[in-house]
């Protein structure tokens, strides 16, 4: 797949890899590529640190999709967009709830309100949801995904999977038999479940157990419509249009976590159209003497500065060469490697290092100008 | 405890520390939270596992995963080994503990806390900015919602030492503008959510001491001005405003990070010509370990000396 099938013809793009590599900039530049192609995208982010805001030049923006402003000749659009975890999860329950009874009581009991803002997990669990909703409506063209760092991207891959199970019919039976118990009998079933029952409530606590169990009495009549929720985000993922890409940068960790990635969505059959290596440092590949190339007009420039200025700065741009020249092959190494993992329809995209950070929208049409196609990776010769 | 945006080198710094204390003296333990794939085993060039694998003299390593945390946190709490065995291998209560949000992390601490018994020092490489803020205030969510039993007294002892005097909070950065905003932003959540808890110290990594001149300054920018340059004669000069701006980007971020949070900034240099893969990574860990080690010792001489 080449970048540009990627930009104009992928309905969702998922970018997944470690932080700190570029990832939130890349989907924005992505989005703001796609756009400019005509389309209308969304770029979605549930990363809790307010990353893209920043990358756009926007000081803050939530839960709401926001039009991000484009130059004039640009015909598509760009939104961006902050996942909620907590107003998500009330949307969620307002759509699922049979009636306004189901919804006040599930919004007002405590364990809903803890497990929906602050413990960890629902998150990822409510990402998913969030996407579905965002693609399935068919307001965009295009929705790309910046997710969180790589531990908790899996989260995000497995969450449906998290959330559905915890509602599993059986285990909510299980569960909730001795309230079921109580409430038709009035006393506690026996035998092993008993005693494990008991032993949940010596470890979390009776109160916690009830209300608990409150908790899920209500959300069990809603089994069936996250199940069909979860199928159909699962489904999502492996839908022609979808594609994951793997955003990696020039250092060995970033790498590390890079294969992880492709070993991972392969073991998933999930569709991947490769790797996007950031922050590469490209050179002519040979030392090159300052004195050589340079001294002549440094000479001629400097003639107002203090004396010595031109010989020291041929000393030190010297220096800075041979170290952009090893980093320049050092990064060219890794990328290797991690290009012979690659399958016949995976691509890498190297993307060189801008001057400046990437924080307006202006920079930000400029990541891919340079952006090179790797398609061919020669196992690594003995005389390197 | 180590936090701060992805990328930053929180492992590589958190295994630099324990280099660094355990050759102080200190029984130092380093471990990272629930990895799936460790990075500390590459800082330190050795396999680890759950439970803490000796990397160095005085300096153990281990990577805390939820099952065996698990157990850990069900012998000290049940104690009878006999129904500590029938819940773990009841697989209804493993579906129920593994899909109860919160539990995996509130285990997790529990048994990070539980290593301060057995080591002088605990070493912890936290997940990312917005993650360890989440998993932070999971003790104190629990101590709530679960209002007596052993959770509760469990988060209430995890709350105690993360609020105590011997336990602190370094955020680790990088100097580019958006890794300094996000460590700003990062250290006002620690201190809503956790106002006791000390976050005293922000290791800047990749740094790069001011050492060019204003003219060589003014001369770069002329040179880079002028036409006609040949294509070596422009990647000299990229190869030179790239350090030039690593060198102002140093200064910047050392700068903000103290009149915007005002705590210490501790800066790690660039390493080696090739920017920290010269010998790999575990000579990358010793070198800073190193520059920790003599940072430490100046501190103590300085101290004596008052």
């Amino acid at each position: 797949m080449s970048l540009a099938t990627l930009i104009e013809d992928q309905r969702l793009i998922i970018c997944v890899g470690s932080g700190g590599v570029g990832k939130t900039t890349t989907a924005a530049a992505l989005g703001l590529a796609a756009a400019k192609k005509g389309r209308k995208v969304l770029v979605l982010t549930i990363d809790p640190a307010r990353r893209l805001a920043n990358s756009l030049g926007l000081r803050q923006f939530g839960n709401e999709e926001t039009r991000i402003q484009l130059a004039e000749e640009i015909d598509g659009e760009l939104w961006a967009m902050m996942l909620d975890t907590r107003s998500t999860f009330d949307a969620l329950i307002n759509r699922v709830s049979p009636d306004d009874d189901t919804r006040t009581r599930i919004l007002n009991n405590r364990v809903y309100r803890h497990v929906s803002d602050s413990f960890g997990g629902s998150q990822e669990y409510m990402a998913t949801e969030q996407l579905y909703e965002v693609v399935i409506s068919g307001r965009y063209d295009l929705v790309i995904l910046d997710t969180p760092p790589v531990k908790n991207a899996l989260d995000f891959l497995e969450s449906p999977g998290r959330l559905v199970q915890f509602l599993d019919k059986r285990i909510l039976s299980w569960f909730l038999a001795p309230y079921e118990e109580k409430r038709v009998v009035g006393r506690l079933f026996r035998g092993t479940s008993a005693v494990v029952f008991k032993l949940l409530g010596y470890i979390f606590g009776r109160e916690f157990l009830d209300e608990l169990a409150e908790f899920l009495f209500i959300f069990r009549d809603l089994y069936d419509g996250f199940r069909e929720r979860h199928e159909a985000v699962i489904s999502l993922f492996s839908t022609p249009g979808t594609t994951f890409t793997v955003v990696c940068a020039p250092n060995e960790p970033s790498v590390a976590v890079a294969r992880y990635f492709l070993a991972e969505l392969a073991g998933r059959d999930m569709p991947c159209a490769g790797v996007l290596m950031n922050q590469m440092h490209p050179t002519l590949g040979h030392e090159i003497q300052p004195a050589d190339v340079l001294t002549g007009i440094a000479q001629e420039l400097s003639s107002d500065l203090s004396e010595h200025t031109a010989t020291q700065l041929m000393a030190r741009l010297g220096a800075n060469h041979r170290r952009l020249l090893g980093l320049s092959r050092a990064e060219q190494a890794l990328a290797r490697s991690l290009g012979q993992l690659l399958g016949d329809s995976q691509r890498m995209w190297q993307v060189p290092r801008l001057e400046g950070e990437v924080h307006d929208i202006d920079a930000l049409g400029r990541v891919f100008d340079r952006v090179r196609q790797v398609n061919e990776f020669p196992p690594r010769s003995t005389t390197e | 405890m180590l936090t701060g945006k992805g990328g930053t080198g929180k492992t590589r710094v958190a295994a630099a520390m324990g280099l660094a204390s355990g050759e102080a003296g200190r029984r130092v333990l380093v471990v990272e939270v629930d990895a799936q794939r460790s990075a500390l085993a590459e800082a330190f060039g050795t396999p680890i596992s759950d439970t803490p694998t000796p990397v160095a003299s005085n300096v153990w390593a281990a990577n805390i995963t939820f099952k065996p945390a698990l157990r850990d946190w069900l012998d000290r709490t049940v104690r009878v080994s006999r129904i500590v065995g029938m819940i773990l291998n009841n697989p209804m209560v493993s579906v129920f503990l593994d899909v109860t949000p919160g539990a995996r992390e509130i285990v997790i601490l529990s048994a990070v806390v539980g290593h301060l018994d057995n080591f002088d020092q605990v070493i912890v490489d936290m997940p990312a900015s917005g993650h360890a803020v989440g998993m932070l205030k999971i003790p104190d969510t629990a101590h709530r919602l679960m209002r007596s039993g052993p959770i509760h007294d469990r988060a209430g002892e995890i709350m105690s030492v993360l609020r105590g005097p011997d336990t602190a909070m370094g955020i680790v950065a990088l100097p580019e503008e958006m890794v300094v905003n996000e460590t700003v932003e990062l250290f006002e959540n620690l201190g809503q959510i956790l106002p006791d808890l000390k976050v005293p110290l922000v290791f800047l990594n990749r740094c790069a001491a001011p050492t060019m001149t204003d003219d060589e300054h003014k001369l770069l920018a002329r040179l880079s001005a002028s036409s006609e340059l040949s294509d070596e004669a422009r990647e000299l000069l990229l190869a030179g405003r790239w350090d030039g701006e690593l060198e102002r980007a140093t200064a910047d971020s050392l700068g903000r990070l103290h009149s915007e949070i005002g705590v210490t900034v501790v800066p790690f240099p660039r390493l080696g010509v090739l920017g920290g893969f010269q010998g790999g990574p575990v000579k990358v860990t010793q070198q800073m370990a190193s520059a920790l080690r003599r940072r430490m010792l100046t501190e103590a001489r300085k101290a004596g000396e008052q």
